[in-house]
Order: structure tokens, then sequence, then C-alpha cells
């Protein structure tokens, strides 16, 4: 009977471990899944009832591992920000390329969550499993719609970081809690049940301590900022602490202190870093809810982070990050490299989120950003597009890093000297009529071997929109109501992120929408046609219907591609795929004005765009006339 | 933000129930059973969890507790030490000393033909109700030991 019971065990967790075979996430998961399955059936003497539950402990231990990784979704959604977590891995000595790095973004994921090298306490010493550690992150859906939240990793590569470098805190901790317990010598506290859960909770809190300060001193202000906003939201309770985490009073105290420090050096950054901080000073706790014993914990992990030798936030990058960043702002690029006469140079993840926080958090785009300059939308509605259009911005400039930085020439100065001689390329820089009116197309990628004369190749980007199976009849571009659960158009495309140099696959007669690698920023005295390479069309590509290019357009293009031929067209992310041809305006009838002032549906996208066909100002003018 | 995992308490239990089971599985004379030199050390070091806690100890508790501790062994005798002491606990002063007594004697012994049979059915009686106990604290569930908590 007993061994029965197991077989049903094992039966339902097999078939979930399965359910990860079917899923396209990375071959590393398959193997997972094969090691847990052989684990599962391994070696179960099953005799007493004590031996089952110690079984449906195991089963318990490998369920809870299959439906952490069964989260994980299948269509890269999340993949944006492995070059982020590889830059914070690569700060603290942390091989990445020794782990594999497994990341939960969606939209059902509430909170941010490490789990360092999942298996770690999974299989026995003596068990041979075939993959590198997994270090599975969740990520809350919110940072897709803020800037500086995505920061707050840094506190979980902080617990990734003493899984691996624990003798620094095994080492420190025993003799700086021996001298503690020496001096406060109360037989009361040796000798109290309750010992058991205070040994629990200054442990907890100690690593929270230590992991907050990993991720400020990697993430300097944009960490502490968003530690702070995100505790405001927190009611008076969690504010005294909590079994598994310290008194958030101390947590802000500290990022308070970080942040004042940062102010004391007079590191303005042109007055954004003091506006940045008037946000939140407010939210300064009352020191009259300081906890001592608390107190006594965050000096200890104050000792062990000293005692581990990481370095401090350096504000130096701050400054740096800041003066690469706000002219590519300012001119409402993504942060993906410097543009100049000089050759490109790249922008880090932590330099884009460093500076876009005090960017945007101390409203420096008010200044010169050319958007809120220029658009014609109302204070309201220009700061939400902005605050979307930033973050965006950010997440694409963040998943493109790698690839450039693995494929770019940067360091070649031979190789610039020929792209230089190029005209195109020499718009980058382009004044005209005494105003700066620049052709720029970012990332550079190859521009040796994308500018031609008259157009520039475009790369394939990794998102697409296909269409799926609805409910709808038919798909109406403006319902009746026009409100936002009537509108069919954003229920009837599902979004696909493909990784640089993965394969879409366009099957016969399939129709999707996609984009362009490349961010283009066009000048105003010129308007553009995006065609397809005939190498591509003599495959059957068809890759734009609606071509023409608005004058002074900044952003990626959405791509309509089809494939006209009968058989499947596998297309590589990242490669070239399409041209744009540039046609001058003549003298006297372009507009210095610009883009923005025609108030488009389309502000600075860097993804396959879904058509916004109801905001068009037609349906009003059609609809109100009535035939006489 | 983050917390201890579920993933890593169910990986402590089921570690801490596997030792008491070897340990059950080699008194019990199973076929292929084996106490290790590892199983004792952890077992012994188990013991050494106990009020009134020495200074030393209450580091070494609190190193155990934290999530990024990575010695194995060292975790799971914290975590037997904590669930041997809630199972004395349940006992009266005299019988948790004799039962103690037996314990240890199990766990020193290197052949099972010098341990008292008294000492080996106390032992027995231990490790079964610790990995009980591991059980129902690791299902949550302190009022019914199972899954199915509406029946």
């Amino acid at each position: 009977m007993l061994n029965s019971i197991a077989e049903c065990f094992i039966e339902s967790l097999e078939e979930r471990i399965k359910l990860l075979f079917s899923k396209d996430i990375s071959g590393v998961v398959t193997d997972v899944g094969e090691s847990l399955l052989g684990y599962l059936k391994d070696n179960n003497d099953i005799i007493d009832p004590e031996d089952l539950v110690v079984f449906k402990q195991k089963v318990k231990m490998i369920s809870n591992i299959v439906s952490l990784l069964l989260k994980g979704f299948d269509n890269g959604y999340a993949l944006w920000l492995h070059p982020l977590i590889k830059e914070l891995y690569s700060r603290l000595g942390i091989d990445y390329d020794s782990r594999y790095v497994f990341l939960i973004n969606s939209n059902e994921i509430n909170d941010y969550k490490v789990y360092p090298d999942v298996l770690r306490g999974c299989f026995p010493s003596d068990y041979k499993v075939k993959h590198k550690p997994i270090d599975v992150f969740t990520i809350p859906a919110e940072v897709s719609y803020d800037i500086s939240a995505i920061s707050l990793i840094g506190h979980e590569v902080g617990h990734v970081y003493w899984a691996i470098k624990y003798s620094y805190i095994e080492k420190r901790i025993e003799s700086l809690l021996s001298d503690f317990y020496k001096v406060n010598k109360s037989p009361d506290l040796f000798n109290n049940p309750r010992l058991e859960v205070k040994i629990k909770q200054i442990a907890n809190h100690i690593e929270e301590y230590l992991c907050d300060s990993i991720g400020s001193s990697m993430m300097g202000p944009a960490f502490d900022f968003a530690l702070i906003r995100y505790f405001i939201s927190y009611k008076a309770e969690v504010f005294n602490g909590s079994h598994s985490h310290p008194p958030n009073y101390c947590r802000v105290s500290q990022a308070f202190n970080r942040l004042h420090n940062i102010s004391a050096e007079d590191r303005d950054l042109d007055g954004a870093f003091r506006k940045m901080m008037g946000l939140i000073e407010e939210q300064k706790p009352n020191p009259e809810l300081s906890n001592n014993e608390d107190e006594e914990v965050q000096k200890i992990s104050d000792e062990i982070f000293e005692y581990a030798k990481i370095e401090c936030f350096n504000v130096k990058v701050m400054e740096e990050a800041w003066a690469k960043v706000r002219l590519e702002l300012d001119a409402f690029r993504p942060p993906l490299e410097t543009v100049s006469d000089d050759i490109p140079e790249s922008i880090s993840p932590i330099e884009s989120i460093i500076a876009m926080t005090v960017y945007y958090y101390g409203e420096a785009y008010k200044n010169e950003n050319e958007y809120y300059r220029k658009s014609a939308v109302s204070e309201e509605i220009k700061e939400k597009i902005l605050l979307k259009t930033f973050v965006s911005h950010l997440s694409y400039s963040i998943s493109m890093y790698d690839f450039v930085t693995h494929s770019s020439k940067r360091d070649s100065s031979e190789y610039y000297k020929e792209v230089k001689k190029n005209s195109l390329w020499k718009m980058r820089t382009r004044i005209h009529g005494g105003k700066t009116n620049p052709l720029i197309i970012v990332p550079s990628i190859d521009p040796k071997t994308q500018y031609g004369d008259n157009s520039v190749d475009l790369r394939l980007g990794g998102s697409f929109l296909i269409l799926r199976p609805t409910k709808y009849t038919h798909i109406d571009p403006n319902p009746k109501n026009n409100s936002e659960t009537d509108r069919h158009l954003p229920n009837v495309y599902t979004q696909i992120d493909v990784p640089v140099g993965k394969e879409f696959i366009l099957h016969p007669h399939q129709f999707v929408l996609a984009c362009t690698l490349e961010y283009i920023c066009l000048p105003y005295d010129f308007y553009a046609l995006v065609l397809g390479r005939s190498s591509w069309g003599r495959m059957g590509l068809n890759i734009a219907t609606a071509t023409t290019v608005q004058a002074g357009y900044k952003g990626c293009l959405t791509l309509e591609l089809r494939n006209l031929s009968e058989t499947p067209l596998p297309l590589t992310v990242g490669l070239r795929i399409a041209q744009l041809c540039l046609i001058p305006i003549p003298e006297g009838y372009s507009t210095t004005a610009g883009y923005f002032v025609s108030d488009s549906k389309y502000v600075g996208p860097v993804k396959a765009e879904m058509p916004k066909i109801w905001e068009d100002k037609d349906w009003p003018l059609v609809g109100d006339f009535k035939q006489a | 933000m983050s917390s201890i995992s579920a993933v890593e308490k169910s990986s402590r239990s089921y570690y801490a129930m596997s030792v008491l089971n070897r340990l059950r599985h080699w008194i019990d004379d199973r076929a292929g059973s084996q106490m290790s030199n590892k199983d004792r050390e952890i077992l012994s070091e188990s013991l050494s969890f106990k009020y009134p806690m020495r200074p030393e100890v209450i580091a070494k508790a609190i190193i155990y507790n934290l999530r990024s501790c990575n010695d194995k062994e060292m975790i799971t005798s914290f975590q037997i030490g904590e669930i041997l002491r809630d199972v004395f606990g349940d006992l009266e002063e005299e019988e948790h000393e004799l039962y103690l007594n037996a314990l240890k004697n199990v766990i020193v012994s290197v052949s099972k033909e010098d341990i008292d049979k008294n000492d080996i059915i106390k032992a027995k009686k231990i490790s079964n109700e610790a990995i009980r106990k591991l059980g129902e604290l690791s299902e949550g569930a302190y009022s019914h030991p199972g899954n199915y908590k509406d029946l």
C-alpha cells in the first residue's frame, strides 16, 4: 500500500517535470528536468510510514523547484535583463559564464526574489548532475512601468554574492557575535526558548542589510532612491520590521544617509540630484521609530561588509554616466552609445539606470528634452508619455548592450577612419542652417558594412507581434464605444521577444509585425523610405507595406513582414534585413519644429508597435457626416 | 523583497529527514543501509545546539540560519538539532535525559551489536518522532498533518 501511495506522488510529479521539456526556455532547464526525474525515481526504499514521510518531502522539494522553473516565460520576455545582471556579477567578481541565470519576469510576479544556485540543496553531494549552478531571479511586473525599480535587483544579486563568498560572513560573524554575547551575559538570553526565533531573525536581518549595501555599492543613488520609494507604500506595522526583514526605518535611514553623503560631496548633476532628493525628503523616517536592537545588527552587517572589502559606490561613476547619458536623453534617444565626432562609446546598463533615474525624477527633462520642448500635448500627458517612453528606452538599451559591445568595433580607430569617410555617417554631427540637424542611427554595430552612399542597412530587431486566434469574428479598427475593453486590436496580437542570434520562423503567407534593431533619428529636412534588401526579397520576404518615414522621426521602425513564398522562412534576429533610403525635402519646405509637433501616435517606439488606428482624427470627421 | 524560499526550506527539511532516516534504517538492519561518518558527525553536532546556548553556539546558529550559508552538513545538523529540541521538549525531564543518552550511545557506536536494546528502541522512537515533526513543519499544518486540510 505504501508503495502505491509513493507511485501516485511519482507519477503526478513526473507529468509536471515533463512540462519542462516542452518549454522552449533553455537546454539547461531540460537538463535539470532530466536530473530531477532521475533523482525522483532513484533509490526509494519505502517500507514503513516514516519512509513515506521522507519520500513525500523529497517530492515536495523537487516539486517546488519544478513550479519555480515552470513560471519562466517561454517567449523571452525577461531576456532584456541579462546584460544588467551580467554587469552586476562582473562588478562583484562573480564569473557569469560559469553560472546559468534564469529570469522570471511576467505579469504574475509581484515580488523580487532570488534563489542562488537553486539546486544547491537538492541533490546529495555524490549525485552526478551535469549543469552549472542555476541562479533564479523573479522580477516583478512593475519594472516595466518604472525607471528606478529595476535597480533593486542589486539587492538580489547581493544574495548570490554572499552565497558564493559566504566565508566572509562566517569568519566575521563568529568573532563579532561571540564578543557581543560575552559582553551581554544575561542568563535569560541564553536560556530562552524565544532565542531560537531571535536567532533566525538576526540571521535574516544581517543578510538583508548586507544585500542592501551591495545594491547601493553598485547602483548608488538609483538603488537608494528606489528603496525609499518602495517602502513608502508599506504600512506602519511593517515599518517596525518582521521576522524575515529588518525594520524599514533602519533600511530607509541607511538609504537616506547614503544619498546625503553623495549630496554632501556637492555632486549636483545640473541641479537634478537636489531636485530628486527633494522629492523623497518628506519620507525621511521619524527617529523615534529607531530600534536599538536592530541598530546593533546593522553595525555587525556594516563590519562584515567592510571586512569583505567591497568598493563603495563611486560618485565619479555617477558623474561620468550623467555626462554620457544626459545628451542622449535630451535628444530623445535611448542611452545606447555616445554620439559625437569620435568613436561611439557604449553606455552600460548601470550607467543608464543611474543617470535616467536622476534625469527623470530630478526633472532634468524640463530643460532640454526634445520631446518635452516640442510636443504640443498637455503637460500631464507629456509627462506620462515621457515616463512610458523612458522605461521602454531603458529596457531596450539594456537588452542591446551585450550585442553592441560584443559585435561593434569600438576599439579599432583604423576601422573608424574608414567609416568617417562615409557621407551619411558624417550626418551624425550635421549642422544645417545654424542648428544641429543630424541623421543618427544607433547602436552602431558595423557601420562600414551598413552605411552606403544613399542608404543605410537596418537589422531585424527581436520584438514581434503575431496575430492569434480570438473570439472576434473580425477585427474592428474602431469599435463603437472605443473603450479599452471593446478594442479588438490589443487583444489579437501576442508579443514575442527573440534574442539576437536566434531565429523567428515566418511561415508561408504569415503576417507579423516586427521592428528594426536600430533606433533612427531622421533630420528635419529628409524623409525616408524603408525598403527590403533584394536578397531577402528573392527569398519571398516582404518587409514593409507602409514604407514612408516622416522627416524628424525618432524611433525603431515597425516592419510589416509577410512570407510570400511557399516554404517557412527562418529569420535570424540581428541580420541586415531592410534599407533606409533618405530623400531630401526641397529647401524651404521642411520644418524645424519636427515630428513631435504633429501629435503623433507613435512616440519614440523601440518595439513593434500595434496599430492605434482608433486614434485617427478621421473617425469623428467621417462619423459626424450625415448624408443629406 | 526576498526571504528564505520555500525551495530552500523544503530541501533543508528533506536533508535533515534523510539523515534521521538513515539512522533508522541502520538501527533496523535494513538491507544496504549504512551510516557514514559524516552522518554521525551531523547528528553529534545537532546535539550541541541545546539550552542554555553558549555564545559561540549562538554565533554558529546564526550562521546556519543565513540564506547564503552553503555548508549543507552544518545546516542539516542545525535543522536536526532544532527538531530534536522540539521532540525532547514534549518529554518529562527524566525521560528527556534517558532518551538523549540513548540517542548519543547509538550515534557514537560503530557496531550495532555494542548497543543496548533499550537504547535502540528509544533512538528509533526519537528519530520516528523527529521525522514526523519535520514533515508537519514542512506542511505548515499543525492542526492537521496532511495536504488535504479541508477534509
